[in-house]
């Protein structure tokens, strides 16, 4: 009867059988099989949604097309936000202030570059904002949920327009001459010296094309009290310019920090400035400019020839080593050079050689206060987290904050701009590497896969780079990076496998979560200034903490462990710590020189390449806190010492630190090392107070004591600057013939009495100061 | 009928005058008690404002926003004494200098019209004092000066650091020798510090009023000199910027100590010999006496008033008044508790005798009763309690107290707290006096309002 039901699709009621006897007849082979082959196919189908879905989540879209974004505040309660797509789309931008709701923003779009301005933002709290869109191939993406703080904004002060003066024929020559003069100088911002007033009209003018502080320094009390009144009335007075009533011949101000200096004396008389040695010696260097001339007359060409020919006369006081005259048309132009035998601190650890020392012969002896300011605090990340460092190069300085960037004037402290990068972080740098580098034009930042270019001055966004990938699939992030050798290198380092460091650690314990090490699955190597790529090395797994420039080579240590290859994560710790290999690749062809296998293991805790006089350093610590050593000639790889020795410190980052190569020299471990013999030379007690990681020019050594420590390597002597603590990994550079120390011990609970970040100088190099 | 009221509001005019008092320097006197004993009548009314041209800008960056390590919010700025153009007044002329137009202002109290500005060639970050007819004045230039009080001009001015030599700083020029403590005039001596950092040396300085001429120059290489100078009969205090104050013989420069307590940062007052200080980490001000080896006592707050018997504890959301002797015996005893506790439990750890070990922690146990009981007590010091929405200052004048808020002054009541008024202004209000029938605000947006009693006879009637 069940057959027949089978065989039947419609039945009467009365005959129709319950499915429950249907359970029961036995299944046909053909069944069998038509019942296997739909699951398998339900399977495949399941599995082909799976793998087309992944990656087009519109987080993951977002991920993939969206680069930034900069968060520029244009100015009190107003940000510029700006962002790219990697391929065309339509985006806009969603934001709220914390605990609001989500509102949409109208936004500008250029195919593939993007933004907003957002207005009236309430200064007393932080606001979100997420990027909406869809790529031109319908793909859509959301992307995360972004924030910045509008009360970062470090604007220079806004000013009224000096408009105190009639406009005659003579409006038009100061105008031109003050444009002039602000252009050579190469910087709208800064310090401007006036050394003699005149009329006042050409400080009106320096006062309305530029955003610097105008000094006014003059002899005769009546002019000083004219220009004071007549500014204050324009009112300015103060905030943008200020009458200095000068006595004697020494100027009452420091070395080193005027962008601009001009005599509005001599632009108008024709008479050369006075106080002409401590023009040179206020007068920036790398850049700072002295502009003397003479409004543009037509009438009177014979005083101005004799003028001219007295200023020329003037300049040749001027070293010319040290600097560049150059006449243009009224104007006579002196651009002072970087200073002789300054180094620079452009990466991580001073150079790509990771030698922690900056080459600067110049920083020596008693060392002052060149400047000091802002940024303090509040925008920096808490000050455990072992911090990427500072940089420098061509006189500025760059710091990172906490998702705050900032250009800073490395001579007078002047913020040249500052921009918000809700992705910028990253922090354990014993285990990873630094994401920034400085070079004269420009500043490099690894965020997420991209490496940005921006212009060293102005902070604009030059060109993006993209992280070269691999093939296996992997998201990545740009890991390592350094520029060198007009070479722009990077690695590709899976993506969550940096450090952010936003919960407060300190990576001071040996524990997987501080230790692991941040690796990479490839290296390569684009040419800076056009971006081809030259070449790439893919082989094992390398420890970004070790890779190391010279003038030739690459070097760094890598893990051909399978295990560690296989990993898609690239924050590893025991896989990588096997199967170790020394390897040189040549700099400019990417081809292995040589490689060695060799055991690294015992560095346990964190594991350093440094190189200098072709020297290769290894260096870590393991568990127990023992410092172990290993030195190789970088032409071949060949082993030339191994020393293992207790830290001597253990605590505070005294078993973490950082190796300084100084010429022949390894200073370590309070320890003078012969670095090609590896003979104990000297050996040094001395215990300094809290965290932090040494620096060197060729004669001095900084690290934080209790506030500012330097050692003078010529006459042992210590000093210790009271009152200011440095950061806890590396924040004390060396860099340009001063000593830069940014605020880096942001939420210490110490009783320092100071917050601030500084600068100093070498007394005995500054004419004037000399004892 | 209408003369006998005529006459009552006369006499009573004539009693708000007769007990108008002077505000010399910052915060009425050189405890900075911030309390004056003159009264203002009925509702106040604005009378007028000055508005600067531009925001003060403050010397020193805000604090971090955490202890990451210890994972602490709320961290309290404790560099905090120029966000707001602070003031001074003597008769009928309100004095004050400008962080961001180096100079010093004198206007006319009653009406706010300008009656000389001073230049200075940098700013001026603290409350001029005026004493005997004459105006001193620090400013960053490193130099302090002397002024006419009447009409401004120059009497002396005199620079006291190591040399002149003044260098970049939040895109200014400063010295390193800047005047950071503001001056204290007593007797015919001007007292101040020149110096930010004390590796550059900072100096206690002491001039002849009259003529500027030295009478003392101590250098210090330890700690920098940031805040309001204090002073007693022979003491002057001097506030280290985050750090805890230093104490000196007023007569020779001679340092004698620096304040021992939980608390550091540059807000301090006096009370006879009790140095309050904060606002700390977090917000605590703690109390040192010369003869303590330690603190005295400590609260929970930013601020401190201390009128009377009663202390007011100036907390971010409330005002709490203290019977303040009960408050700082009942915690000096169980600081004594505590630290006899502390001494136990160390003892403690190191017997491995069962029955002495069983004395010892009787003997804890009793001293854990003794320290919840005193807890309890120091509750009980509490005489009220209010929420109070205006954290950033405090004042008193007579039997109320006036706090500033953001865009507002609230007026509270001494005797039970209770909000009596709300005065709005433009800005956070960190500078509040009272002198001569004003109330004069100053805020973060270089505002200076001037209130006055609605019933104040025009001077034209």
């Amino acid at each position: 009867m069940l057959r027949n039901h089978e065989q039947n699709s419609v039945l009467s009621d009365s005959t129709r059988q319950p499915r429950a006897i249907a359970r029961t007849e036995k299944w046909k082979r053909e069944d069998f099989v038509r019942l296997l082959f739909s699951f398998i196919a339900a399977v495949l189908l399941l599995v082909l949604c799976s793998v087309l879905a992944i990656g087009n989540e519109p987080e993951d879209v977002a991920r993939e097309v969206l680069s930034g974004p900069f968060v520029k505040l244009n100015e009190r309660g107003e940000a510029l936000i700006t962002w790219q797509s990697r391929v065309p789309a339509n985006t806009y931008l969603e934001m709220m202030p914390e605990g609001g709701a989500l509102k949409k923003v109208p936004t500008t779009s250029e195919e593939t570059r993007h933004q907003t301005t957002l207005s009236d933002l309430d200064l007393t709290t932080k606001y979100q904002f997420q990027i909406v869109g869809n790529t031109k191939d319908g793909r859509k993406f959301v992307s995360e949920l972004f924030k910045f703080d509008p009360t970062l904004d470090y604007l220079p002060i806004e000013s009224p327009s000096v408009d105190i003066y009639p406009q005659d024929e003579l409006t038009p020559l100061y105008a031109q001459l003050a444009k002039e003069m602000v252009d050579k100088t190469g910087t709208p911002k800064g310090y401007a010296v006036v050394v003699g007033a005149g009329s006042g009209r050409l400080l009106a003018e320096l006062v309305n094309q530029s955003q610097m502080h105008v000094i006014v320094v003059e002899q005769d009390m009546d002019k000083v009290q004219e220009i004071r009144r007549l500014f204050d009335d324009a009112g300015v007075y103060g905030c943008r310019l200020t009458v200095h009533h000068q006595e004697g011949m020494l100027l009452p101000f420091g070395p080193w920090f005027a962008n601009l200096i001009t005599s509005e004396i001599t632009v108008e008389t024709g008479t050369v400035p006075t106080w002409s040695e401590e023009i040179w010696r206020i007068l920036r260097p790398a850049g700072g400019t002295v502009c003397l001339g003479s409004l543009k007359s037509e009438d009177n060409s014979e005083a101005d020839s004799s003028s001219s020919e007295k200023l020329n006369e003037w300049f040749s006081n001027l070293s010319l080593d040290e600097g560049t005259v150059q006449t243009e048309g009224q104007l006579i132009t002196y651009k002072r050079n970087k200073l002789p035998q300054s180094g620079e601190w452009t990466h991580m650890y001073g150079h790509p050689d990771n030698s922690s020392c900056s080459k600067d012969g110049l920083i020596g002896g008693k060392m002052s206060v060149l400047w000091w300011g802002r940024p303090g605090s509040r925008p920096m990340p808490d000050r455990g987290g072992r911090n990427p460092a500072p940089v420098s190069a061509n006189g500025r300085m760059y710091v990172q904050g906490d998702r705050i960037l900032f250009g800073i004037d490395a001579y007078n402290g002047t913020i040249l701009w500052t921009k918000q990068l809700p992705t910028m972080r990253r922090a354990n740098m014993p285990r990873d590497g630094s994401n920034m580098v400085a070079t004269d034009k420009y500043l490099y930042l690894a965020v997420d896969s991209d490496c940005f270019v921006f212009d060293g001055q102005t902070g604009e966004l030059v060109t993006t780079y993209n992280v070269e990938r691999t093939d296996s699939g992997v998201a990545y992030n740009w890991g390592y990076l350094a520029v060198t050798h007009d070479m722009l290198l990077g690695t590709a380092t899976s993506r969550g496998a940096q450090y952010l460091g936003d919960n407060g650690e300190w990576f001071e314990d040996f524990e997987a979560a501080s230790v692991s090490r941040v690796t990479s699955d490839n290296f390569y190597a684009r040419d800076a200034n056009t971006g081809e790529m030259k070449w790439t090395y893919e082989d094992g797994v390398i420890l970004n903490s070790t890779i190391t420039i010279d003038e030739e080579n690459v070097y760094f240590v890598e893990s051909r462990n399978p295990q560690a290859i296989e990993e898609k994560e690239n924050r590893l710790l025991e896989p990588v710590q096997q199967y170790q290999y020394l390897v040189a690749l040549d700099l400019q062809t990417g081809d292995i020189k040589w490689e060695k296998s060799y055991d690294f293991s015992k560095c346990e805790f964190m594991t350093y390449l440094s190189y200098t006089n072709e020297t290769l350093l290894v260096t870590g610590s393991d568990r127990d806190k023992n410092f172990h050593t290993y030195a190789f000639d970088s032409r071949n790889g060949y082993e030339l010492w191994q020393h293992s020795d207790e830290a001597r410190k253990k605590h505070h980052s005294g078993h973490l630190a950082h190796p300084v190569l100084i010429g022949d020299k390894l200073y370590h471990n309070k320890q003078t090392v012969e670095l090609r013999t590896g003979n104990v030379l000297e050996s040094d007690d001395f215990d300094w107070h809290g965290c932090g990681v040494m620096t060197a020019s060729n004669n001095m050594l900084f690290r934080r004591f209790e506030y500012h420590g330097m050692y003078d390597l010529e006459t042992k002597e210590r000093s210790e600057f009271m009152g200011v603590r440095s950061g806890c990994w590396l924040s004390l550079i060396p860099s340009g013939g001063i000593l830069l120390a940014p605020e880096t011990g942001s939420g210490c609970f110490c009783e320092h009495a100071l917050q601030t970040s500084i600068a100093f100088y070498p007394v005995n190099k500054v004419t004037a100061d000399k004892e | 009928m209408r003369y006998l009221l005529f006459s009552c509001g006369l006499f009573f005019n004539l009693l708000t005058v007769s007990r108008a008092e002077d505000w010399p320097t910052y915060y009425h006197d050189y405890s900075r008690s911030g309390v004056t004993t003159e009264k203002l009548n009925g509702f106040l009314e604005e009378k007028w404002v000055w508005k600067s041209r531009h925001r003060p800008s403050p010397a020193w960056d805000e604090p971090a926003k955490w202890d990451g390590w210890h994972r602490v919010f709320g961290l309290k700025n404790r560099q905090e004494y120029d966000k707001a153009f602070h003031v001074a007044i003597v008769g009928d002329v309100v004095y004050f200098g400008s962080s961001v137009e180096d100079k010093v202002f004198a206007l006319n109290l009653k009406t706010g019209e300008e009656l000389w500005r001073f230049y200075t060639e940098g700013p001026v970050r603290l409350a001029p004092t005026v004493a005997d007819g004459k105006v001193y004045v620090g400013a960053d230039d490193g130099y302090v000066y002397c002024l006419n009080s009447a009409d401004g001009k120059l009497i002396w001015k005199k620079q006291t650091g190591k040399e002149d030599r003044r260098v970049p700083s939040n895109g200014r020029l400063t010295s390193l020798w800047a005047i950071r403590t503001g001056v204290v005039v007593l007797g015919e001596t001007a007292y101040f510090c020149a110096g930010v950092f004390p590796s550059e040396s900072v100096y206690l300085c002491a001039l002849n009023a009259n003529n500027g001429e030295e009478v003392y120059r101590k250098p210090m290489t330890d700690f920098p000199a940031q805040g309001y100078m204090l002073a007693s009969g022979d003491r002057l205090y001097v506030t280290t910027g985050r750090h805890r104050p230093l104490v000196f013989e007023r007569s020779t420069g001679k340092r004698l100590y620096q304040a021992d307590g939980d608390s550091m940062g540059s807000y301090a007052i006096l009370k006879d010999d009790q140095l309050i200080y904060g606002p700390g980490i977090t917000g605590t001000v703690s109390i040192h006496s010369e003869d303590q080896e330690s603190q005295l006592a400590s609260f929970d707050g930013n601020h401190i008033l201390v009128t009377g018997e009663l202390t007011l504890v100036h907390q971010d959301k409330k005002l709490v008044a203290i019977e303040h002797q009960k408050y700082v015996d009942t915690f000096s005893k169980r600081t004594t508790l505590l630290q006899r506790k502390k001494q136990l439990g160390k003892t403690f750890k190191d017997v491995k005798d069962d029955k002495l070990k069983e004395e010892l922690q009787k003997q804890i146990d009793q001293l854990s009763q003794g320290i919840d009981k005193l807890t309890e007590m120091l509750k009980e010091c509490v005489t009220w309690e209010t929420d109070c929405d205006h954290p950033f200052t405090l004042i008193q004048s007579g039997n109320l107290i006036y706090a500033g808020g953001l865009n507002e002054v609230g007026v509270y009541d001494l005797k039970q707290g209770r909000l009596r008024m709300i005065l709005p202004t433009e800005g956070a209000v960190y500078g509040l006096a009272i002198a001569n029938g004003r109330l004069i605000v100053s805020t973060d947006r270089g505002h200076v309002h001037a209130f006055g009693s609605e019933e104040e006879i025009a001077s034209s009637e």
